[in-house]
């Protein structure tokens, strides 16, 4: 009966308590992490010294000695500008990028989406083939398609395609109508917003008023009806009464010889409208098939009961479906959106001036391989966690609360 | 029969379901006109999607140039492996393929029609190649078709065959198992899988420059086909086990459910967030700094995109080893490892945490260690509830592959490219990248099929309670 | 050595505390077991009845005072840690079968792996217990296909297949349908009687009064009333004990 022995109050020694050895294997892992990586680091600093690098980011203030044609202005960057610079212009492309393809995609995705789920068999087919297409092919491939296989293969500037808006299409880019503010924009926006702000307060109190006493007091209608009244009157008093120029003119693009002229409309270069393209295409096909299994994850159950309440089609789907299809949807749609972010880098492949293409020329010219991929991949993280944060507080919105 | 509560005896004449509601018309109507509105879409959407149907028709039938292909095949399948090696790939396919095929027979279920199609496609090409050069030259359509088309499926054919003469033998095989042995197939297919990683990777590779007969092709020169094949194969195979451990390093919790909660401006009070800090230690649960570290990896990779880390593989392994011996097919592998590693793991994370806590408890109350209850009851679990996401990422590995050529390596891609920037061969962008998208495509949508049949059999879910 | 054993009380509870987060789940609960005897506890749910017997195996860990089983204190001593698993049979509320495993291997799994059987000899035994819970010909099923009151018959075959001293029973009959309940009742009855250790958890009443040595009263996370089942039913002391009582009845 050894076991009688153990019968008094028994602390077993530590060496045998499982709380010692936990701590005891996880700080051998550390240690051996740790070794590992200083190793590593120290092996990579050897042989960047061997090869005359340090390791310091005082190379971030000398000059580039090339320039980047892409960017909000014409020629953003130039020959004399710094390293950091030419970082601070690919950083703003890629996030032109990132904001304009997340707002396409997610209406390519919606649109295709619900398309996916029509009652019209031809709009059906259509979007299943584009889906299946998207997917499974990779999307460097649709890229390059795309920038090889049609964009480069569009007329030159002169014998542009040209679609109604005018949209002109050609080998060097395209051209869109733009708006371009004046000088009366600003206190034009101010009035605006203040009248923005009255109609939404408009519309609270009617709503207010319309559940405390039951009567329908058309509350967003006279809300957005004001909006729009001191919208139109304030835009009316600048441009006609006050004899100034309109809070903003439609500038309509032109060619001038072979070029588009630099100073009308809005000219986007075809490597942009290749990354976006692609980009929208590629991942709207993934928010289609999210947005199709968010409407359908939402129980029939529930628009029963919700039409048996004697709720029309719309409410239904806005009070009751749409709700419930979004607290599906919104973690895939996530990853979907982070995809999107990452993906955007592979507009150095068709020539975008991105950050990481922006990087790969810097690191080709300073030869500072380690500081050039630390900033690169910190802003991606940056980019990605700031998308991520985003889209968690709007999760916390929608989720179910549970016991 | 209680006459009292029935007043109309049933008619003796059968009621006439009104025409329209079934047939062709009434198809017609429900499904493409049912509204004004609808009709306009159709018309609309019909006529921009005919267009564009028979323009690309148009292209197949009489603009497009396959030589591009036909005189770049070989080049395009297998890089610069040496020719007269070719059988090992051979060898190594029908493998692989007769290994799905089996896979097939045992999990899945053939269609009728996808028989057919396989089938009757089949024989079409062959039909064609044989007697496509007998046509004579009468028209241009027959010239076009001679010159262009009968010559890309000539080269198609053998390949074509095999893969399907390959499929079917092995779905065959698979279903006449599955009936003769359940278990013992199930079990045999899984570890013919196991066992063909070590034999596909040493049939390709070989082992020493002088070995008879399997002399050593090393990683530098594959390209083409076989290096997207190799390089996604590789990973799947080495990124699965790193992700399970990643996703094991995540898991296990703390377990704190009721907690007082913080007053307001808590983080005025260094006291508090000493609590705070506490509190959060203590929820990592009892292997704090492994969650740690495997939550940090995993954030890591998942954060950054795919290019980067090849571009930084490609440029820091060199200095950070010490030497240049790893070449970089070898680095690129390494780095799509270390980044696939990280989704699978949350894959696998969440396959995990569906499982109910019951499970591990029961487990643990029969007394059984860590290692074994995860071996038998929680992994198995978590990873069968999860096929469909782990197949998902595996054709995402698929396709990210096609991202070496970021770091010059020549997969299919990547050697289309260069056959691109010939001379001789400009302007045939069009061809070389319908057929590049083809290939991958034909793989992806097989895949993504296998997984949903799987998703559907039913073999991915458990009942947990009747 | 057996009557040493019979002496010695099966399991010891000194003063057992258990906290989770703020909440003081376990307020000092004092108890011993003799081998052999039914032990029944009842209480309101959050009592902190389950809690206390999910300590005696170590599924939850208690963070004052001293539990003892079988001789063997519970601490963090990696080297009984397992052990006294081996020597516990536990059966959970919601059955808790391995649901990608058959019936027959469910039952096999920890004799194999933890007691080193060999496989014919585990099977052998499984079949024998199954025979005992009457449900022999369910054995190559998988548990998604059989009834509630069977799946929890297999899990009771599946916790004594490792020939424990001791049997855990956490409310084992109250996710079962009513006509399910009196079969697993009757097996646990006929386990009682040949001389297992029990602890049960449970709320139904004529089971305790029929079968049980002693009945303990939970509330609160303290051990309230504690009695033999004719006193404790006939004749309740405490006034928590005679409210619970009055309600579980009035049904």
């Amino acid at each position: 009966m050894s076991r009688q022995t153990t019968q008094s109050i028994s602390i077993p020694p530590f060496w045998r308590d499982i709380r010692f050895l936990r701590v005891v294997v996880q700080l051998a892992f550390l240690i051996i992490t740790i070794f590992l990586f200083s190793w590593l680091f120290n092996n990579t600093q050897n042989g960047l010294k061997r090869a005359g690098l340090s390791l310091s980011f005082d190379f971030l203030d000398q000059q580039s000695s090339f320039q980047i044609d892409e960017g909000l202005s014409p020629s953003p960057h130039t020959r004399q500008d710094s390293f950091a610079h030419a970082f601070g212009i690919g950083f703003i492309n890629t996030l032109r990028v990132i904001f304009i393809g997340l707002i396409l995609t997610t209406i390519v995705g919606l649109v295709m989406g619900v398309a996916r789920l029509s009652t019209n068999w031809l709009i059906r087919q259509i979007a299943a083939v584009y889906v299946e297409i998207m997917q499974n092919t990779p999307l460097l491939l649709q890229l390059i398609f795309l920038y090889v296989g049609v964009i480069l293969l569009l007329p030159s500037v002169s014998q542009s395609v040209i679609l109604p808006g005018p949209i002109y299409l050609s080998v060097r880019g395209i051209a869109l109508p733009g708006l371009w503010s004046t000088a009366t924009t600003l206190p034009w926006l101010v009035i605006v917003g203040i009248g923005l702000v009255a109609g939404v307060i408009l519309w609270h109190r009617n709503r207010r008023l319309q559940l405390d006493t039951g009567r329908k007091t058309y509350g967003l209608e006279i809300g957005s009806l004001v909006f729009l009244a001191v919208a139109l009157i304030s835009w009316l008093g600048f441009s006609v009464l006050s004899q100034q120029a309109a809070p903003f003119i439609v500038s309509l693009p032109e060619i001038s010889g072979l070029r588009f002229d630099d100073s009308r409309g809005v000219i986007v270069s075809p490597e942009f409208v290749a990354i976006v393209a692609g980009l929208v295409l590629y991942t709207g096909a993934f928010i289609a098939e999210i947005v199709r299994a968010g409407i359908q994850s939402v129980p029939k159950g529930q628009w029963e009961a919700a039409r048996s309440q004697g709720f029309s089609y719309f409410q239904i789907l806005r009070l009751i479906v749409l709700p419930q299809a979004l607290r599906v949807m919104i973690p895939p749609l996530t990853n979907q959106y982070i995809n999107l972010i990452k993906n955007s880098s592979l507009g150095a492949i068709v020539g975008y001036s991105d950050l990481f293409g922006v990087s790969k020329t810097i690191q080709l010219q300073s030869g500072q391989a380690i500081q050039v991929v630390t900033i690169v991949m910190i802003s991606y993280l940056i980019l990605d966690l700031a998308a991520a944060a985003i889209m968690n507080i709007l999760n916390g919105r929608f989720q179910f609360k549970t016991r | 029969m209680p006459t009292s509560t029935s007043t109309t005896t049933p008619t003796a004449v059968p009621v006439q379901r009104p025409i329209a509601a079934a047939g062709p018309i009434h198809w017609l109507r429900n499904n493409l006109f049912r509204s004004w509105l609808d009709t306009l879409l159709t018309i609309f959407v019909g006529i921009v999607a005919v267009s564009l149907i028979s323009r690309f028709f148009q292209w197949i039938t009489s603009e497009a140039q396959w030589t591009v292909i036909t005189s770049n095949f070989r080049v395009l399948m297998q890089g610069l492996y040496p020719i007269d090696q070719g059988w090992r790939l051979v060898v190594a396919v029908i493998v692989i393929v007769a290994l799905a095929g089996i896979s097939w027979g045992i999990w899945g279920h053939m269609f009728t029609s996808t028989t057919i199609m396989l089938v009757v496609g089949t024989f079409s090409v062959l039909i064609v190649s044989i007697l496509g050069p007998t046509i004579s030259d009468s028209t241009d359509l027959a010239r076009y078709f001679r010159g262009e088309i009968v010559p890309l499926l000539e080269i198609l054919r053998v390949p074509i065959l095999i893969l399907v003469l390959c499929l079917l033998l092995g779905y065959a095989i698979g279903q006449i198992a599955i009936v003769l042995a359940p278990h013992g197939a199930q079990r045999g297919a899984i570890i013919g899988w196991l066992l063909s990683i070590p034999v596909v990777f040493l049939l390709v590779r070989g082992l020493a420059p002088d070995t008879p007969g399997l002399p050593l092709v090393p990683t530098s020169i594959w390209g083409g086909l076989l290096l997207t094949f190799m390089m996604a194969f590789v990973a799947i195979v080495s990124c699965f086990p790193l992700g399970i451990l990643l996703a094991l390093g995540r898991s296990p919790g703390g377990t704190s459910p009721r907690q007082a909660p913080l007053p307001a401006f808590w983080f005025i009070n260094f006291h508090q967030w000493y609590v705070v800090g506490t509190r959060w230690w203590r929820n990592l649960g009892p292997y704090p700094i492994f969650k740690l570290f495997c939550a940090l990896y995993i954030e890591f990779f998942r954060g950054v995109p795919l290019i980067t880390v090849f571009f930084t593989a490609n440029l820091l392994v060199p200095f950070a080893l010490g030497s240049t011996e790893l070449d970089s097919v070898v680095r690129a592998m390494i780095a799509l490892t270390l980044f696939e590693a990280a989704y699978i793991a949350e894959i696998v994370r969440g396959g995990l945490q569906a499982l109910p806590p019951g499970q591990l408890e029961a487990a643990k109350a029969l007394g059984l260690s860590p290692l074994h209850a995860t071996l038998f009851i929680t992994m198995p679990q978590a990873l069968r509830t999860v096929i469909p996401a782990l197949v998902g990422q595996f054709i995402t590995m698929f396709k990210d592959t096609s991202l070496v050529a970021v770091v010059g390596l020549l997969d299919l891609l990547g050697i289309a490219q260069g056959v691109l920037a010939q001379q001789q061969f400009a302007g045939r962008q069009r061809e070389m990248y319908v057929f590049v998208a083809l290939v991958f495509f034909i793989f992806s949508f097989g895949m993504s099929r296998a997984a949903q049949q799987l998703e559907r059999s039913g073999s991915g879910r458990l009942q947990f309670e009747r | 050595m057996s009557e040493q054993q019979l002496q010695q009380p099966m399991i010891i509870a000194r003063d057992v505390h258990k906290w989770y987060g703020d909440f003081h789940a376990l307020r000092g609960i004092n108890l011993e077991v003799q081998a052999g005897e039914t032990v029944v506890i009842i209480g309101p749910s959050g009592s902190g009845k389950s809690t206390f017997i999910r300590t005696i195996n170590r599924l939850e860990e208690h963070e004052r005072g001293e539990i003892i089983v079988n001789g063997v204190t519970l601490s963090n001593d990696v080297r009984n840690i397992h052990d006294i698993r081996e020597e516990i049979g536990m059966v959970f509320q919601s059955f808790n079968l391995f649901p990608h495993l058959t019936v027959i291997q469910n039952i096999t799994l920890a004799p194999i792996w933890v007691r080193r059987w060999p496989k014919a000899k585990a099977e052998k035994v499984a079949l024998e217990l199954l025979e005992r819970v009457r449900i022999p010909e369910q054995a190559n099923k998988y548990p998604g296909q059989l009834s509630g009151g069977q799946q929890q018959r297999v899990a009771i075959a599946r916790a004594l297949a490792m020939q424990p001293k001791i049997m855990l029973f956490d409310e084992p009959t109250s996710a079962l349908d009513p006509e399910m309940i009196k079969e697993v009742l009757d097996v646990m009855r006929e386990l009682a009687q040949s001389g297992l250790t029990l602890i049960c958890v449970t709320h139904e009443m004529g089971f305790a009064h029929e079968v049980a040595n002693r009945v303990l009263f939970f509330d609160q996370g303290q051990i309230v009333e504690e009695g033999t089942p004719d006193h404790f039913f006939n004749n309740p002391q405490h006034e928590r004990t005679i409210e619970f009582l009055s309600q579980i009845l009035a049904h």
